[in-house]
């Protein structure tokens, strides 16, 4: 995957005319077969009069890359160089060679290459310019020539070093010259003739006059020589990941300190004294990357990025680069599964479970070394402690940070190859030499190898070359440690894999087409076997599930609950250790249900064990599934509590800033490191992700392909449905059983006439509904407080829905409603986010309640709770459904929230299955009843409060308030000034 | 033993990119580079008439449209930010023109980021020709013959985009013909072990204008012999066999096959897909008259193959004989849907890999040495593996054992 970098050159503009300043290899390597031939001057046209019709009919290539239609190009020039070598002998056919002071490369001179490689049009982002099979690819950096000006006048100007003595006649009028014919050649510089003619005496004069117009630049331009196809491909990783940035620090480093052109005009002045002293090119390059800090970066980076390795330089040693082309997860060869299924961008990286594991490449010291000092610390005290046999899950307790901080981490480790990601090294787990390992590398690491274990290499790889378990190629118990570092150096090396065991449930055919045994002996009469792959659980026929369990039946309790909570698993898409994981089961239960059905499947069907197919499939990265898997972004510390998730935090710091601030700290960016390497989480579920309630949404969505398609008033449907909430939430006064008759019943009729009544297009119609953003009252409270009057003015969280107590004393906001996407289905990442935006409005809510209500009670404060809603659609293909979730949030003591997700309901997208709008419905009335009671409960409190208040005038002592609330600190007090007020009058 | 992304790409290099345009520019002796022509109107040269914007500034690539000497007769690309332009200038001197030099560009203009190098060629063919005819009668300098570049263009843009080739009469002795080839990646190294399967009727396809050694291998080609012994039985230089090998490679006409056997992950597509599981079972079924196995019979005999397990362990283990299943086929299906693979199994002598790692050949003192011949022994560095050493001493895997097995310390890695 590496890239045929040739070399890196640097161009750089000014009024004056182009200059070449400064290139990298010296003399780039081309191709094998690609002998740079030399330009294509215009021949005496007679030798080439081939016949191309036959040769560019073919036009393709062996091996070597030279295709016919290139080679009578080049045989077409050789025959013209031969023709007229007479006087151009060998002329530029080394480049770098010194030839009356002029330097060539690939065939063109400097000089030449500098002009066409300063593009004219200065709002060009990208450059990319291809001449014959050799790809010039740029960033120009243009800046206003009176800025320079302006900024540094007390650094010598590139026109002195130009006009200096020191440069010879010749070169000068070549470059008069080639300003003539540029001029010439672009008729909208037509009129600046006169002052590029113009000789020094009116130099000045001229350049005042071009100040506004003339931009100076440089540009910094990487020469590849891909092969074709990949071309495209080879360009955009380079100018994405390489040209991008460097160009972006040279860019910074010019505003700041004119750093690239004092660089371009030193090295300048070192190539001319170069030439003069007749010294050759290749002295003059060294000589130049040993004085000019900018010549020797660019040099580095050529070296790194061409050996497809890591750069790392320091630019003007103010900015700290590190560049590379990211590597391709090793997939290439063993493409993940499920890339097709999700057609992802990011499909092909590897997906970070917890049950993985981090392998250093390097040295742990080396690592740390190479990191900045600022680095994150938990990143450091990750790298310290990283061992290939803990779990990525264990490690956070040992760090003591979320789970997904570690895999951001992981995530950065592995796209700096750092690290690789492997499963937990065990001795239980089989191990193979891998397809792609490189066996020429053997003899050579065979040194290295035998420090670890006193084996020689070979001999320990033939041991690998059948699948067993590792544990059986140990001789003895205390050589364990010494094994298994074996295993981990090989791993690190690529030469052996992991094997994984997958399992898939077989069923007789007859079952599976849906006939009893008889009527399939019926039908086929001849048939050799009778086993068939079960159906995917969503579509697993009544038939099917009803074989499984009757080979359950005499089992025990505790046996078969394990067996029907793992028999998701056996369809060949998990492995064990992802499996164990999963369901947080022991080795020991899994091979005893396998040996259970394994049992089963024999009695009733056949001798051998047909009946469970067990295998090993190579596989690199584990193979997941999307569907059923939790996805939690570390922004506040989650833990799975009886389905409600607690949440601890509060200053504001820990909610916002964490999900900025640890990967801030990193070298990479959050959004950078999010973007390059796929990250996937999941929890084990309580919820199977196979569950009926999603059979039913697969099987009624195969049914009918589109729901628009079946009723027309689709719109108005999905309409009534989303606001519901806000009409429950706003309208009290309905009652529940109204609610149900109208919507239910609406919705069933609706199903039977396929139209929606009146009654209820009324009510979804009538309905006060506000539209675009809403802000909350609420809004941003607790953020702001005890801010500076500047940041107060903050604007705070915006939500989709709010629902304010009608009957409430103080506009109690009870409900919060965020809608996270609509077409299309919106990004985990976004319902994740909103989810938090979510749980900071209620935090809002909630605040604002208690410092308002500030005289109540604790006892009653702390009932006080607030009700948010999020939902999304769900899609696939079409639209499957819409996912509405309800959380709670309460304070439980000061600065200490309680935030829980309440209740979930999925909606489907077809008719065929309303049952599970029932579900939907009595939450949606359930909740109604609980905005009822929060209605009357903050009225309480703030009765409450209102009491106390009043008898705090009463009395007109401070001394009560010290016993009421407070959960947010103290209470507003009345001021001094005003308490002297009020004393004076009485 | 490629992946499914590689050919995906390979899908999509087969398809010429859209033309979005053509234009025909010349140095202007008093304007300097101007378009002279264009299709479709108005891409390139702005109509102060009608609002539609032209495709690309035109001035801001004119240096590269119309450059200077040292650059003609090169073939090049200049990107713009929406769109890539394929040009091939050409400077032609001459007394008649008014600087003694004329220079014209043919260009093609695609979208940014379509892959052309199928039009590389075909750029540079069209240049070549309208550089002989202006050689030959100032086809493009005089004004009679010069507004037929107009149809010209049009032509191409049509013929190009809908049919990928065109035939253009210009006069009685020219006719400009050109023909899109799709430009697959060059196929891997082939290697004489290596046994090539016919993925197409080769014979269908063939007609009397094959090449000779071509027909000759290609007749040959039956799923069971390797590269060397084609050769050998077609008479064959082996470099040649080679050589065609590559050719059928590359147009996708063959894979090349060898012997082992452990399964991919890529299996489990074959799982979700119907149509190539009947495909399967109707590809290894040995004779119609007995009703073929299941699919899940053949499944999990794939799922069967693993590392270090032989054919014929496996065919003795499950009694694959007795089943309605041809073998080679069964293998082959694998290897051609993906996801099987091949084990190698690598003879290694631990002193010679490390001597040959050392370079030092001299010493050759060891006194084992005399139990092999030298010339096996060499091959015994552990990259060399069984197919490759049995082709080389033209001998079988079992005779091959048994030349072995005189060498205690030879350790054998499966990969």
């Amino acid at each position: 995957m590496g890239t045929s970098l040739l070399a890196i050159l640097l161009v750089s503009d000014s009024s004056r005319g182009h200059h070449f300043v400064f290139h990298y290899p010296t003399n780039p390597k081309r191709g094998e077969e690609y002998q740079s031939p030399p330009p294509g001057n215009e021949g005496c046209g007679d030798n080439e009069n081939i016949d191309y019709t036959e040769i560019d009919i073919i036009n393709w290539s062996i091996r070597n890359g030279d295709d016919f239609d290139q080679r009578s190009r080049m045989e077409e020039d050789m025959v013209e160089d031969v023709s007229k070598s007479n006087h151009t002998s060998s002329d530029a056919l080394d480049s770098g060679e010194i030839k009356s002071n002029k330097q060539t490369l690939f065939g063109f001179e400097t000089e030449f290459l500098a002009q066409i490689l300063s593009p004219k049009s200065k709002s060009l982002k990208k450059f990319q310019l291809t001449i014959d099979n050799l790809t010039f690819v740029g960033q120009p950096v243009f800046w206003p020539r009176d800025i320079q000006e302006n900024n540094c006048d007390n650094v010598p100007k590139l026109g002195d070093n130009i006009n200096s003595p020191t440069l010879n006649d010749n070169e000068k009028i070549q470059r008069q010259f080639s300003q003539n014919i540029d001029s010439e050649s672009s008729d909208n510089h037509g009129h600046n003739n006169h002052d590029i003619t113009s000789d020094d005496s009116n130099d000045f004069f001229s350049q005042t006059q071009q100040q506004h117009r003339h931009f100076t630049t440089f540009h910094l331009i990487f020469v590849l020589e891909p092969p074709e196809l990949e071309l495209n491909r080879q360009v955009d990783n380079i100018y994405k990941h390489v040209i991008t940035k460097l160009t972006a620090a040279l860019r910074y480093e010019q505003k700041r300190c004119d750093y690239v052109r004092l660089e371009a005009e030193k090295i300048i002045a070192i190539r001319d004294e170069g030439i003069i002293k007749k010294m050759s090119f290749n002295e003059i390059t060294d000589s130049i990357i040993k004085q000019s800090s900018l010549a020797k970066a660019i040099a580095q980076v050529y070296h790194d990025i061409s050996n497809d390795s890591i750069a790392h330089v320091i630019i003007n040693d103010y900015i700290d680069l590190s560049l590379q082309i990211p590597p391709l997860a090793p997939s290439m060869f063993f493409s993940p599964l499920d890339n097709a299924r999700d057609g992802y961008e990011y499909a092909h990286f590897p997906v970070i479970a917890p049950y993985h594991t981090l392998l250093l490449l390097e040295d742990p010291e080396e690592i740390l070394k190479s990191m900045p000092l600022d680095s994150n610390p938990t990143l450091v005290q990750l790298v310290q402690i990283l061992t290939p046999t803990q779990r990525l899950a264990e490690l956070c307790t040992v760090l003591d940070c979320s789970l997904a901080q570690i895999y951001r981490i992981a995530a950065h480790l592995i796209y700096w190859r750092k690290a690789k990601l492997i499963d937990v090294i065990s001795v239980r787990n089989v191990y193979v030499v891998s397809p792609t390992a490189d066996l020429n590398s053997l003899s050579a690491i065979n040194a290295d190898f035998s420090h670890i274990i006193e084996r020689d290499i070979f001999g320990f790889l033939a041991s690998l070359s059948t699948p067993k378990p590792y544990a059986s190629i140990i001789p003895s118990k205390d050589l364990r440690t010494m094994y298994l570092e074996a295993i981990t150096y090989l791993l690190r090396k690529d030469l052996v894999i992991q094997l994984h065991a997958y399992f898939l449930v077989m069923i007789p055919q007859h079952i599976k087409m849906g006939l009893t045994l008889e009527q399939y002996q019926e039908k086929m009469r001849n048939a050799t076997d009778n086993n068939a792959i079960i159906s995917p659980p969503g579509q697993a026929t009544e038939m099917e599930r009803e074989w499984l369990k009757k080979k359950t039946v005499n089992q025990q309790k505790e046996n078969v609950a394990l067996f029907e909570r793992l028999i998701k698993y056996f369809n060949g898409k998990y492995h064990i250790e992802e499996i164990l994981f999963r369901e947080n089961i022991s080795r020991r239960d899994l091979k005893m249900v396998l040996g259970l059905f394994d049992e089963l499947v024999t009695n009733c069907q056949k001798p051998s064990k047909k009946g469970l197919v067990v295998d090993h499939i190579v596989d690199h990265e584990g193979i997941s599934d999307s569907s059923g898997c939790d996805f939690f972004v570390g922004v506040m510390d989650v833990q799975e509590n009886n389905g409600k998730i607690v949440l601890t935090d509060h200053s504001e710091t820990s909610t916002r800033g964490n999900r900025t601030q640890a990967p801030t700290t990193t070298p990479l960016s959050l959004g950078e490191c999010l973007s390059e390497i796929r990250l996937r989480t999941y929890m084990p579920t309580k919820e199977p992700p196979t569950d009926a309630s999603q059979n039913m949404f697969t099987d009624a969505s195969q049914n009918i392909t589109s729901f628009e398609k079946t009723i027309p008033y689709l719109s108005k449907f999905k309409d009534f449905v989303a606001p519901s909430v806000l009409c429950l939430a706003e309208n009290p006064q309905i009652s529940f059983s109204q609610v149900k008759n109208e919507y239910l019943g609406g919705l069933y009729s609706l199903l039977k006439d396929k139209a929606i009544p009146e009654s209820v297009r009324e009510l979804s119609t009538k309905l006060p509904r506000s539209s675009g953003e809403i802000a909350c009252w609420a809004s941003a409270r607790r953020r702001n407080i005890g801010r500076s009057v500047i940041l107060r003015a903050r604007v705070g969280q915006k939500c989709d829905l709010r629902g304010t107590l009608k009957n409430s004393i103080n506009n109690f906001e009870a409900i919060i409603g965020l809608r996270s996407g609509g077409l299309p289905e919106a990004n985990r990442r976004k319902i994740m986010e909103d989810h938090i935006d979510l749980a900071v409005t209620l935090r809002d809510v909630i605040f604002q309640f208690f410092t308002s209500n500030s005289g109540a009670s604790d006892d009653a404060l702390h009932k006080t709770c607030v009700i948010g809603m999020q939902s999304w659609g769900k899609y696939l293909f079409v639209l499957k459904g819409w996912v509405h979730e309800i959380y709670g949030m309460d304070c439980k003591a000061t600065n200490v929230m309680r935030f829980g997700k309440l209740r979930r309901t999925k909606l489907p997208n077809t008719i065929a299955t309303l049952s599970c709008l029932e579900e939907y419905f009595i939450n949606m009335s359930d909740l109604k009843e609980t905005l009822k009671v929060m209605c009357e409960h903050t009225n309480e409190v703030s009765l409450a409060h209102s009491r106390a208040h009043r008898k705090r005038r009463g009395s007109l002592t401070e001394d009560i308030a010290p016993q009421l609330g407070g959960c947010f600190g103290s209470l507003p007090q009345t001021p001094p000034k005003k308490v002297h007020m009020s004393n004076k009058e009485n | 033993m490629e992946d499914y992304a590689r050919k995906e790409s390979e899908f999509q290099a087969g398809i010429p990119p859209r033309l979005v345009s053509i234009f025909y520019a010349v140095f202007d002796v008093h304007k300097g580079p101007k378009v002279i022509y264009e299709v479709p109107e108005g891409s390139i040269i702005p109509n102060p008439e009608s609002t539609k914007q032209p495709i690309l500034d035109f001035s801001s690539i004119s240096d590269y449209i119309i450059p200077k000497e040292p650059l003609s007769k090169h073939l090049i690309t200049v990107c713009t930010d929406s769109h890539k332009v394929l040009g091939y200038p050409v400077w032609v001197d001459g007394l008649k023109y008014r600087r003694n030099s004329f220079c014209f560009n043919l260009c093609f203009v695609f979208d940014r980021n379509a892959d052309t190098s199928s039009y590389e060629p075909v750029v540079r063919k069209i240049a070549r020709v309208l550089r002989s005819l202006e050689l030959e009668n100032g086809f493009l300098y005089e004004e009679k013959t010069k507004v037929m570049m107009y149809n010209i263009i049009e032509q191409l843009l049509e013929d190009l985009n809908s049919y990928c080739e065109c035939q253009i009469p210009i006069n009685s002795a020219n006719t400009i013909n050109l023909k899109l080839f799709p430009t697959y990646p060059n196929p891997p190294p082939v290697y004489d072990y290596q046994v090539p399967i016919c993925t197409v009727n080769l014979k269908a396809l063939m007609d009397v204008n094959w090449d000779l050694t071509m027909k000759n291998i290609a007749t040959r080609i039956n799923g069971i012999h390797h590269v060397k012994k084609i050769a050998d039985l077609a008479d064959v230089n082996h470099d040649l066999a080679r050589k065609c090998m590559e050719h059928l490679l590359y147009y996708g006409c063959i894979i090349m096959f060898s012997n082992v056997y452990a399964v991919k992950p890529d299996i489990m597509r074959v799982l979700e897909d119907e149509a190539v599981q009947n495909e399967c079972i109707s590809y290894v079924t040995k004779s119609v008259a007995i009703p073929p196995p299941s699919f899940a019979k053949l499944f999990s005999l794939y799922c069967q193959l693993k590392y270090g397990v032989s054919l014929k362990e496996w065919l003795e283990e499950y009694q694959v004989s007795s089943l309605n299943i041809d073998i080679r086929r069964f293998i082959t299906f694998g290897v051609i849907k993906r996801f099987l693979y091949r084990v190698h199994k690598y003879p290694v002598l631990p002193e010679v890999a490390l001597l040959s790692n050392g370079g030092g050949e001299g010493d050759n003192s060891n006194s084992n040495a005399s139990k092999l011949p030298l010339k096996l022994r060499k091959l015994l560095d552990g990259t060399h593996h069984y197919d490759e050493i049995c082709t080389a001493e033209n001998c079988s895997a079992k005779e091959l054992d048994e030349k072995l097995s005189v060498e205690p310390k030879i350790k054998f890695i499966w990969r």
